[in-house]
């Protein structure tokens, strides 16, 4: 049974975008709302399930505090770091656009 | 013709030096060469690197100096797994440049054996699909039938061993990336169990999902590649130190008395007919060889994808919230205002459609609000399918089921409809979730001359077992020699 109201409306898709750091387009905003929703009721099918005494599974490793030596092992130089960025850099460091503006 | 020679013929073909690495490697390109403009199999070729390689495995060859079963043998890297000084998109426009300054443990490993690589091979963006047809490069073609999609997301990687381009490749399963496109390209393919390989450099989908795996024409190839990629990593929390069995030595143990499950909720009426006659004439010849069927219930298997749905995302989400242009990637076109603005401008430009929308619907699922409603009940739901897979297992030795509800569908067939595309993966979610390992073996072809598999699940880290039954499949069938091309 797809519930009629939707599950999320266009504001709030504009609001996750930006939290996202997607700077989406009014009508790709459209189609992302139809799917999203499309999706969520879909999503309906877990409240048939009840789940009051049922425990979280976030991993099925069953490990726990995986621990390694507290030893300084050689890594690639900074130079082959850096070399990765496209961005410019300045005295051995990635030059960034401002951070905070003046007003 | 040396491109024909399964990973194991290779091997004791260049043991006993009756071919050298250096000719396998040109047959291989040869084909590669022939097909890959069409199928679009390959994102980066290495033609000039594997020649370096084969020209020292020809000198270890003479010398009879192997460094492993792998020695000299062509194998290809889904794009997904970081090579140092070689190209690695993940198949997206924001690594569209992006050269990693180290390699991934898979490809180290493979590397120290003796790899020759052929390629970095395609696959959905940041292996979100099931297809390829979310590839920033373009869809990958099935070898068997150019109309169709090779599956995903390691369609790349199933058609460049489908298409004898290379002996092996490697792959990623979070949830069937590697299983389906194996069947879709009537090949073999393992998802292991979750952290027996490591996945350190493999760039991260869904961290509690995400495996790596070997992909190949038989399950004894399957094998011998396991045997150098498996194991603890110090460089990858989630591997635990478990001996890595000798696969390889353990593929001739007979099936009598082997119990198998046959889960009901894989039998419904959205399973293609054709596809359950040939999975059904699968399980007869597992009869045949001893062992036992016997109906069981994976109850929870039904709300698999809803849960695959939420939990993906939401790991992806935060996953991909590293990709902001800085240190590595995509540097945007057109003027940038402030941080903020080149952040947007990166991610806009160089994120996919379906990468967007999984991002969106992760931070959803995350945000205030909904967090308890879908992310917490989706982690409980995993709970009840990963003790339906141990309450199985008590009973029964292994499961066998369908990897797919049909045979690969016609490029853009599932464009319309993302619910529906999502729904195709119901059969191959479920051990993704329970984290149990999985194989994908080639069991008959429809009327259409498309290849189905079979899929055999066992309890975690039972790949000597899985694997052995895959192949005692194989020694009494022709299926996986069937060549697409």
């Amino acid at each position: 049974m797809a519930n009629s109201e939707k599950k999320i409306d266009l504001e709030q898709i504009k609001h996750i975008a930006e939290l996202s750091r997607l700077a989406v387009s009014d009508e790709e905003a459209k189609g992302y709302e139809e799917q999203l929703n499309h999706i969520l009721d879909y999503m309906d099918i877990l409240n048939e399930v009840n789940t009051d005494n049922v425990e979280m599974t976030l991993q099925v490793t069953g490990l726990k505090n995986v621990m390694r030596e507290d030893k300084v092992i050689p890594i690639e130089s900074a130079q082959n770091l850096l070399e990765v960025s496209e961005l410019p850099k300045i005295n051995n460091q990635i030059a960034v656009k401002a951070v905070i503006k003046e007003d | 013709m040396l491109e024909n020679l399964t990973l194991k013929e290779a091997s004791d073909g260049l043991r006993a030096k009756k071919i050298k690495p250096s000719e396998l490697l040109n047959d291989n390109l040869e084909r590669l060469k022939n097909v890959n403009t069409e199928l679009n199999i390959y994102l980066t070729e290495t033609a000039e690197i594997a020649k370096n390689q084969a020209s020292e495995a020809d000198l270890r060859q003479e010398k009879g100096n192997f460094l492993s079963l792998l020695d000299g043998i062509p194998g290809a890297l889904k794009d997904i797994v970081n090579t140092k000084g070689i190209r690695s998109t993940s198949a997206s426009k924001i690594l569209e440049n992006f050269i990693p300054p180290y390699n991934a443990t898979v490809a180290q490993k493979l590397f120290d054996a003796g790899l020759v690589l052929t390629g970095k091979t395609n696959t959905d963006e940041f292996a979100c699909g099931g297809t390829t047809e979310f590839s920033a490069f373009g869809v990958t073609k099935n070898p068997w039938d150019k109309e169709r999609v090779a599956g995903g997301s390691s369609g790349g990687s199933a058609a460049a061993v489908a298409s004898r381009t290379c002996q092996y490749a490697i792959g990623t399963d979070t949830g069937g990336s590697i299983r389906q496109p194996a069947s879709f390209c009537g090949i073999s393919g393992l998802k292991v169990t979750y952290g027996r390989v490591s996945r350190s450099g493999v760039t991260a989908m869904a961290s509690s999902l995400d495996t790596v795996g070997p992909m190949a024409r038989t399950v004894e190839d399957l094998a011998m590649v396991m045997e150098v990629i498996a194991g603890t990593d110090i460089n990858d929390s989630t591997t635990p130190k478990i001996d890595v069995p000798k696969y390889t030595e353990l593929l001739n143990q007979d099936l009598k008395g082997l119990k198998i499950g046959i889960p009901r909720e894989y039998f419904t009426e959205k399973l293609d007919d054709e596809n359950r006659q040939i999975i059904q004439n699968a399980l007869k010849e597992y009869e045949k060889m001893g062992a036992v069927l016997k109906e069981i219930n994976l109850p929870a298997t039904k709300y698999a994808v809803a849960i695959y749905y939420i939990i993906s995302p939401a790991e992806l989400s935060a996953n991909l919230a590293r990709f902001d242009g800085i240190r590595y990637g995509l540097k945007p076109e057109g003027n940038v205002d402030d941080i903020a603005d080149q952040y947007y401008k990166t991610r806009n430009q160089g994120f996919g459609p379906e990468v967007k929308r999984r991002i969106l619907t992760g931070n959803y699922v995350l945000s205030a609000g909904y967090f308890d409603a879908y992310y917490k009940k989706a982690l409980k739901i995993r709970t009840l399918i990963k003790q339906d897979f141990e309450n199985a297992f008590k009973d029964v030795d292994v499961i066998m089921c369908p990897v797919t509800l049909s045979s690969a569908y016609k490029i853009g067939a599932k464009n319309d409809d993302v619910l529906s595309m999502y729904l195709e993966d119901a059969f191959t979610i479920p051990a993704s979730m329970a984290g149990v390992p999985s194989l994908s073996i080639p069991c008959g072809f429809n009327s259409e001359n498309l290849p189905i598999g079979l899929q055999i699940i066992g309890p975690q880290f039972s790949e000597d077992k899985i694997l052995n039954i895959g192949h005692q499949f194989q020694l009494m069938t022709d299926w996986h020699k069937k060549s697409a091309i």
